[in-house]
Formats: C-alpha cells, structure tokens, sequence
C-alpha cells in the first residue's frame, strides 16, 4: 500500500460519523415490521405442459411442412417499353352499300359470293401491301 | 476493510435472514453500518438524509435479500443499494452533488476534525466526478477488487482502471499543488 492509499484509509476513518442508538433503534424497528420477500415463482397447472408441448409440436409440424414445399419460382417482371407502339392497324374504308333484293334469292347469294371474293382479293392485296 | 466474516458464516447468515431472522440479518450487518453510514455522509445533502439512506439501504437489503448473489462480495451488493438510495434522496429532494460542497451544511465536513491539512476525500469529492470518487472509495477504503468495482457501477474493468488511476494522478496533482504553496511534500 502506497503512501497515498495510506492517506485515502486514513482521512476515511478519521471521517466521525457513529450510528447513533436512536438510528439503530429506528433501522431495528423498521426490520421487525417487514419481511424477506421471496423470490417469485408461479406455479402453472398440470394441463400447461401438454398444452404447451403440443403447441411445439404443431408448430414445429407447420415450420416442416412450410420448409419442405415444392419452391414455385415467381415469374420475373420483364420490363416493358413504355413507348406507344405506332398504330398498324391499316383504315379499312368499308364501303358498304344496304343490299337490295332484286333477283331471286339463289342469284343474289351468288352476287354477294362473287362481292366477298373481291373483297377478299382487295383485302389481301392491301396486306401485301402493308406488309 | 474486507468482509467481516468468512464465507460459510456469511452465507449461513444470509441464509437465515431470508428465512425472515432480523437476529441474523443484524448480526450480518452490523460491521457494515458504520462503514456505510461513512460513505453515506459523502454522498448526502445532510447527515439526516444519510441517516435515512442508511435506513432505507438495511430494509430494502433484508427485503431483497434472496436477489444476493454470492458470486459478487457481500459488500460490493449493499454498496450498490447504498449508492441507489442516496441518489434517490437527492433526486426527491433536487439536490445536485455539487450544492454538497457547501461549508455550511456539508455533512462530510461536519464529520471531519478541522486539521492543518485538508481530508483528501473533501479534496476527492471537489476534484473528482460523482463516479469515480466512488470508485476511489471502493477500492482504497473498502478494498475493493476492480472488477467488482466495474460491476457495482455499471462499467468495464478498463474504465475502471483507467479513473481509478485519473483519480490517484488527480488527488496527487492536488496535493502537489497544496504542499507546494504551503511549502511542504505531497505524499503518493
């Protein structure tokens, strides 16, 4: 023990500070009208521990089956171009006309079979056209 | 100052305070009041209040005696409640450490005989913070190990290591300084 730790013990114990009777007297009573208390300890009933271990084991059934599930990849977002696509639909000038019987039936179906072809024909030539 | 009973006393003690003995408890104690009630005048705004922390420090040790845990000194366990009750005191009664060094109330200074030469722990508590003039209480008072004094206030052995020799160096500076203008030697 150094000097100075000889000093510090020193000047504590020439520090006057005596437990009065009164003090000791106060501090006894005071003891005598409590008690220790005890450290908690809660008592849980019987069924608490087959509930609780079927709670684990459930749980740790769901966390298998989760674990175990065939792994479905998500589809990845492929970016699309935001820009407009340029309109490729052609205009289509129908000229339709309201179709007046005149002839016998068998004569306009074959007119109006004759009509289709030609605008299939005009239809096709317009999309070789295009494209 | 070590523990005033062997091991086995001392848990044999223990053992029966909690079993609700106030005989035990006292006699458990009874070396520690006056060391307690010592530290306690330091760390109070009156001896009143010292008193008091005193009182509160042995109920709530007897009440909480089962929370003792015999891997740490008994001492180092009651110093810990001791601290705890004496800033609690202050708190309730707003009083700041520093308003203690007033000469006129000062309960440390009414407890020591006035000397040429001042009591190095009036010279701790005005040099020192809060922590580490308890930490230099601890370990040159009540020999304390570091690494108790580092769990009793919350901190690393590093820490206190480090404040405790902060402490001595500034106690030493103190003293040098109060030797050299009174013409005499510092000791350290």
């Amino acid at each position: 023990m150094d000097d100075l730790a000889k000093q510090l013990r020193a000047d504590a114990d020439a520090i006057d500070a005596p437990v009065s009777g009164e003090l000791s007297a106060r501090i006894d009573a005071s003891l005598h009208a409590i008690e220790p208390s005890k450290p908690q300890r809660t008592t849980r009933p019987a069924w608490f521990l087959w509930a609780s271990s079927l709670t684990g084991i459930a749980a740790a059934l769901a966390a298998l089956v989760v674990l175990n599930r065939p792994i479905q990849q998500t589809p990845i977002a492929v970016p699309v171009a935001e820009t407009p696509a340029p309109d490729q639909t052609p205009f289509i000038d129908w000229q339709l006309n309201n179709a007046v019987l005149t002839q016998s039936l068998d004569d306009e179906l074959d007119a109006i079979e004759s009509d289709l072809k030609k605008a299939e024909q005009l239809v096709r030539e317009d999309l070789n056209d295009i494209f | 100052m070590t523990d005033v009973f062997t091991e086995d006393q001392q848990l044999q003690l223990i053992e029966n305070a909690k079993a609700g003995s106030v005989e035990a408890f006292n006699e458990l104690l009874a070396g520690y009041r006056e060391r307690l009630l010592r530290f306690l005048v330091t760390r109070s705004a009156s001896f009143a209040d010292a008193e008091d922390a005193l009182q509160d420090t042995m109920i709530n040790a007897f009440r909480y005696l089962h929370t003792y845990n015999a891997r740490w000194r008994f001492s180092t366990w009651l110093y810990r409640i001791a601290i705890n009750n004496a800033a609690r005191l202050r708190r309730t009664e707003s009083v700041e450490l520093g308003d203690l060094r007033d000469e006129e109330g000062d309960p440390l200074r009414q407890c020591i005989e006035t000397s040429e030469r001042e009591n190095l722990w009036l010279v701790a508590r005005r040099e020192l913070s809060d922590e580490v003039f308890t930490a230099m209480w601890l370990r040159y008072v009540e020999d304390q190990s570091v690494k108790d004094i580092a769990a009793l206030l919350d901190r690393s052995v590093s820490w206190a290591k480090i404040n405790l020799m902060r402490g001595r160096n500034a106690l030493d500076a103190a003293l040098t300084k109060h030797a050299s203008a009174n013409g005499g030697q510092a000791c350290g």
